[in-house]
């Protein structure tokens, strides 16, 4: 495997995460401590917002790397 | 017709990729990141064993330092970008773009390491050492563990970073590049899955 494709790999993984956090937050919420993880949850959905257009933007840049 | 030249139009010529596909450089890396992966498995799953048999288990958010473990999961993610633009300017024979995206990867590494160290003082001072707990003995094993894939990625690009001033154009020197950058981007994979396991499981 290229390290292209590594990385796109790896980035997919990220967002696996980024969704992950935001699956816990929610938990956290129906805990009742939603509120002091608002912030984690707020960065986990700006985060897998940015990694997509990222990606993307990869993908079509480096298309011969 | 000379006979150094018949035995030069027959002998087996040993480039690399011939019989595998790819490179040597890249078949060696891979064969020990599946060593690395293997060694990460182990520890993973001895995590999970001692988990499941344990009476109770302390929840990471209530003895971790989320927050801080948020941060390092984002600067290694940026880390991996700067890594393969790194990779990309070598690609296009962009010395400056390649030492500036491989300097950046460097600094967001030593990032990484200054907040772990954060993270252990603060331990340290709440006289938590691996031998309070099992949790404990499991969390400093596996992220003192990687924080040595860490500096050993530091090593390597850093190694590269010096040898781009003389040896940029050598044909040999992108393969290296790619090279350290699998295995950055595994050291990065490690943190990705360690980070949920012990902080907000």
């Amino acid at each position: 495997m290229s390290l292209k494709k590594f990385h796109l790999f790896f980035i997919s993984t990220s967002l696996s995460l980024m969704v992950f956090i935001g699956g816990w937050v929610a938990y956290q919420f129906q805990m009742g401590k939603g509120k002091d993880w608002l912030g984690t949850g707020a960065i986990a959905v700006v985060g897998f917002i940015l990694g997509l257009i990222y990606a993307n933007w990869f993908r079509v840049k480096y298309k011969n790397l | 017709m000379s006979s150094a030249t018949t035995i030069s139009e027959h002998a087996p010529v040993h480039r690399s990729g011939e019989s595998t596909g790819v490179t040597n450089a890249k078949l060696g890396i891979w064969l020990f990141l599946a060593s690395e992966i293997m060694l990460f498995s182990t520890l993973f799953t001895t995590y999970i064993v001692l988990r499941l048999g344990a009476a109770s288990w302390p929840r990471g958010w209530d003895v971790l330092n989320v927050p801080l473990g948020m941060i390092n999961t984002f600067v290694l993610i940026t880390s991996s970008v700067t890594m393969v633009m790194a990779y990309a300017k070598a690609h296009e024979k962009n010395l400056k773009g390649f030492q500036t995206y491989m300097s950046l990867t460097i600094f967001l590494a030593f990032v990484f390491l200054i907040n772990k160290g954060i993270e252990y003082s603060a331990h340290f001072r709440h006289n938590e050492f691996p031998s309070t707990s099992i949790f404990h003995a499991v969390y400093f094993t596996l992220t003192g563990l990687h924080g040595l894939h860490v500096i050993g990625g530091i090593i390597v690009n850093s190694t590269l970073l010096y040898l781009s001033k003389t040896d940029f154009e050598h044909p040999l020197f992108l393969g290296r590049v790619e090279g350290a950058g699998l295995y950055w981007h595994f050291v990065d994979i490690v943190w990705i899955f360690l980070f949920p396991a012990l902080y907000l499981l």
